[in-house]
């Protein structure tokens, strides 16, 4: 009954294009949108970012990241809401930045260099921040956060996020002994506006102080002082939309004998009229390491969408100007069909680079590593395909993608760590997402990834072959959620291997209604089996945690908040206006 | 009870005879060569994180892990199967970087505690000693351990280096020690009892040098400047051989004073030498890695093993087991 007031809503909402259930709570996901596309309510998934389709984490300690296909970080574009997150300078998003309450949900795409220019092989990554909550508390054995929103209607909100980690957690290492991993200590504050009134813009505003934890067993004792303000504008005049956004970063590193200063700043244009897009970006980097620099990307961007007898296609011709480059081409060709209404099928050929970093281009030479300002870019070809169906109270989505990555960077140590174009990356991989619902008490959610990663025709670090998620909902009550991460190299050019490892979670939620407002309670033990597991080699994971959780929400977000995540994804480039 | 992680270990091959143990510090792995088959046997034995250093006692070897980004140990290796039959830990963080062995007793450098671990046969601990700023190599010679101490500081360059000796290493030990050059790393032996110690200079301002110790008066009798960026030495039919990491492998022919430069490309990094043969690694991050056996009377090539791209090839020990 729901999906079918649903897919009547859809029909009011987005006219001919039909909109169903990823997942079994009130989000939604465009169905016939023709690239290889995935949204993730992290409600369902859970915190651990775990067996999410195409998505491979590679979490350290105050610092990690997320990717796609077994791509590497820089490779990616990753967005909150729109707001580009990415740092210049390294190329690199640390995710770890935000405070975890603050995301509920992850949008991306698949091979998107058509839309972001450089950092569009692996795709586009959008966060979605929280929203609806007016007050949030969470009271953990180590994680303790809350978040407060005065102001949160569909249209505009304005939230304050705190979240704080003690400085070390106990772990048994590999000789079964329990050790501290130390150094682990942040706290986190964020300020989040978002406004659709008169000019549509969101604005972020990150601060943390943390320890900046070396490897197992290190005896740094680094820490880190951290700010990060974003901010995207949208507006249509006439014909023409335009956007602008962008980010400035500030980190300061002290070392036991060095103090590092890096901010960066990035400003991105956007323009479209009828099939022509133009652009312009720029990034600067003022930094105790590489000085001052920037660079500049021109684009200029033709999308023609055209419908066939049997198939329609969709096709992008895209020309990126770099400063230290010549022209960059891009394309992709998307052909695709709706088989009635309840099947959708595409396939997505695409051409993807990626620019260097400063760091990769200008890191000063060192008694550890050099840059190379040589480098070129890299290029990559891409093919995605997928089949998407929906049945009654079943969605199913089941996507291919294959990355052949030429030219491809990678910091190697031939004495000193130096940057070098000399690698090849091939990444293939299905996944898919499974959501099903019977009756009201039973809900499950089924998502994976089958990968094979080959840098130089050997398996690449850190990439498992497989992942998977399950997670349940029972009674309206109950969340379980358990995930599994293969086997997958600990060293490049080595058979060594980091273990396989489940992670069990498992909340009790209950919702009391009072007048308008949801009061939410969540009692919950996250990795139950208190599971010693590392995402990147000599980075411990916390075990077992315990907590409490208390929300408060505005009841009307349950029936009136709609969230239509293509259109923030594909924002950046217009391909749907809001 | 349900475990939430688990690992599958290689199986080793059996490889009889003459072979070389290649410690693969990237991948983290030892690779064999069986001389008599000619063939590699690539990535035979995992072992812990970041391995330094190779140190045979019989059918034994023993595997140095520094533990960077992870637990320093030691390994220890059945040279008849090649499988781990034990491993013990170190402290974290210490940076465990070079064995060997007295009569009775295991002496391994704790880099980063500026320490000496003693250990009895069985790998047991039974003692440590402070020992100068950031120990890397150590040898046992004619009844005293002889140590290196880089005088590596926290910023990376270098306070004056020390050898220091331990005498009567096997009851309680006697400590002694001589100022030498900048950043001694490593020794060599002669069987007519002359010691030599590798400094290698801070690879900027400060040349490299070999010097020559005289074992019993511990005095400095003769040195010999080889500059560059040393990394490695050895000695076999009265010759030293010396890694440069950017001019390959230098002889010094301690009979007739001459000196012999080898190219062998970038990377040259470590030494072992038997009978008439030396043994040379050649590391790379990125690109083939190989083994080089020189004849150590005319300096021929005799063989060069491709070891694999990126493997990072360091520690190397030659076992010559009878058939």
């Amino acid at each position: 009954m729901k999906l079918l007031v649903i897919l009547i809503l859809s029909q009011i909402y987005w006219q001919d294009t039909i909109v169903v259930q990823a997942d079994y709570t009130k989000r939604f996901t465009s169905f016939t949108f023709p690239y290889n596309f995935h949204y993730i309510n992290l409600d369902i998934a859970g915190p651990d970012l775990n067996g999410l389709p195409g998505i491979v984490p590679l979490l350290g300690a105050n610092y990690g990241t997320i990717t796609l296909g077994g791509t590497t970080p820089e490779e990616n574009t990753i967005l909150l809401n729109g707001i580009p997150l990415t740092d210049p300078q390294s190329g690199y998003t640390d995710i770890t930045l935000l405070p975890r309450d603050m995301i509920s949900g992850i949008e991306l795409i698949h091979s998107g260099s058509v839309f972001s220019g450089s950092n569009g092989i692996g795709g586009i990554v959008n966060l979605l921040p929280s929203e609806g909550g007016m007050l949030g508390i969470r009271l953990g054995k180590y994680r303790r956060s809350f978040f407060l929103s005065p102001l949160s209607t569909p249209k505009i909100n304005f939230s304050f996020y705190y979240e704080a980690f003690p400085d070390s957690f106990s772990y048994q290492n590999e000789f079964n002994k329990e050790v501290y991993y130390r150094n682990t200590k942040y706290t986190k504050k964020a300020l989040y506006w978002r406004s659709s009134i008169m000019i549509p813009f969101s604005f972020i505003f990150l601060v943390r102080e943390s320890g900046a934890p070396g490897p197992e067993g290190s005896t740094l004792t680094a820490s880190k002082e951290e700010k990060l303000y974003g901010f995207r504008i949208t507006k249509e005049i006439g014909k023409i939309l335009f956007s602008l956004s962008g980010n400035e970063h500030f980190l300061k590193y002290i070392g036991t004998d060095n103090i590092d200063t890096h901010r960066t700043r990035a400003i991105y244009t956007h323009l479209k009229y009828s099939w022509v897009y133009c652009g312009l970006n720029l990034d600067e980097v003022v930094s105790t390491k590489i000085e001052k620099r920037w660079k500049y990307d021109a684009y200029f961007k033709l999308e023609k969408t055209i419908n066939l007898r049997y198939l329609d296609l969709n096709a992008h011709l895209r020309l990126d100007h770099f400063q230290n480059f010549n022209m960059v081409p891009t394309w992709s060709l998307s052909l695709y069909r709706k088989f009635g209404r309840n099947m959708f099928f595409f396939v997505n050929f695409s051409s993807n680079f990626r620019s260097p970093t400063f760091n990769e281009l200008y890191w000063p030479e060192d008694r550890f590593a050099a840059g190379n300002s040589e480098l070129k870019p890299e290029y990559s070809k891409n093919i995605d395909a997928g089949l998407r169906m929906l049945l009654p109270n079943i969605f199913i989505t089941l996507s291919l993608y294959h990355k052949n990555i030429k030219n491809k960077i990678l910091w190697t140590s031939d004495g000193k760590w130096i940057p070098k174009n000399f690698s090849r990356l091939k990444t293939a991989g299905i996944e898919w997402e499974i959501s099903w619902e019977t009756q009201r008490w039973f809900s499950i959610y089924f998502s994976g990834n089958l990968l094979r990663a080959y840098e130089n025709d050997k398996p690449f670090i850190y990439r498992p072959n497989i992942s998977y998620l399950i997670s349940s909902k029972i009674l309206n009550l109950v969340k379980l959620q358990v995930s599994y991460v293969g086997e997958r190299p600990a060293r490049l050019n080595s058979p060594k291997k980091l273990p396989a490892f489940y992670l069990i979670n498992m909340k009790v939620e209950k919702n009391i209604t009072f007048k308008k407002y949801i009061f939410l309670i969540k009692f919950g033990i996250e990795n139950i089996l208190d599971c010693n597991y590392e995402i990147i080699r000599g980075y411990p994971q916390p075990g077992r945690e315990f907590f409490l959780n208390l929300n408060i929400k505005r009841g009307y977000y349950e029936t009136l908040y709609i969230h239509n995540p293509t259109n923030i994804i594909l924002d950046l480039a217009f391909l749907y206006k809001e | 009870m349900l475990s939430c992680t688990k690992n599958e270990e290689p199986t080793a091959p059996e490889i009889k005879g003459s072979r070389v143990y290649i410690v693969n510090n990237l991948s983290e792995t030892v690779s064999i060569y069986d001389e008599v088959k000619d063939t590699l046997f690539e990535d035979v034995i995992i072992t812990g994180v970041t391995p330094n250093d190779i140190y045979q006692v019989g059918g034994l070897a023993y595997i140095v892990n520094s533990g960077f980004g992870g637990v320093p140990s030691i390994q220890v290796i059945d040279l008849s199967t090649n499988e781990i039959i034990k491993e013990i830990q170190l402290p974290p963080g210490s940076n465990p970087w070079a064995i060997t062995k007295s009569a009775n007793r295991f002496f391994v450098t704790l880099s980063a505690r500026n320490m000496v671990y003693i250990y009895d046969s069985n790998l047991n601990l039974i003692d440590s000693i402070k020992i100068g700023k950031w120990p890397e190599g150590i040898i046992y010679y004619k009844n005293s351990i002889f140590i290196a101490s880089s005088g590596l500081k926290p910023d990376y360059t270098y306070d004056v280096g020390y050898v220091y000796v331990l005498k009567n290493p096997d009851s309680i030990p006697i400590i002694d020690s001589i100022p030498v050059k900048t950043n001694p790393q490593d020794f060599a032996v002669s069987p007519e009892g002359e010691v030599f110690v590798l400094c290698t200079g801070d690879y900027n301002i400060q040349d490299g040098w070999i010097l020559e110790i005289d074992p019993e008066s511990l005095l400095i009798v003769d040195s010999l400047h080889i500059g560059g960026y040393p990394g490695d030495i050895t000695y076999a039919q009265q010759r030293i051989f010396a890694s440069d990491w950017f001019n390959g492998l230098l002889i010094y022919d301690l009979a007739t004073g001459k000196d012999t430069i080898i190219p062998t490309g970038y990377g040259s990094s470590r030494l072992f030498a038997k009978d008439e043969k030396v043994y040379l690694t050649i590391f790379s991050g990125s690109e083939m890695n190989y083994l080089l056996i020189l004849d150590a009377l005319d300096y021929t090539i005799e063989k060069k093993v491709e070891l694999g791209v990126g493997k990072g090839a360091q520690a190397v020990l030659v076992y010559k087991e009878e058939l």
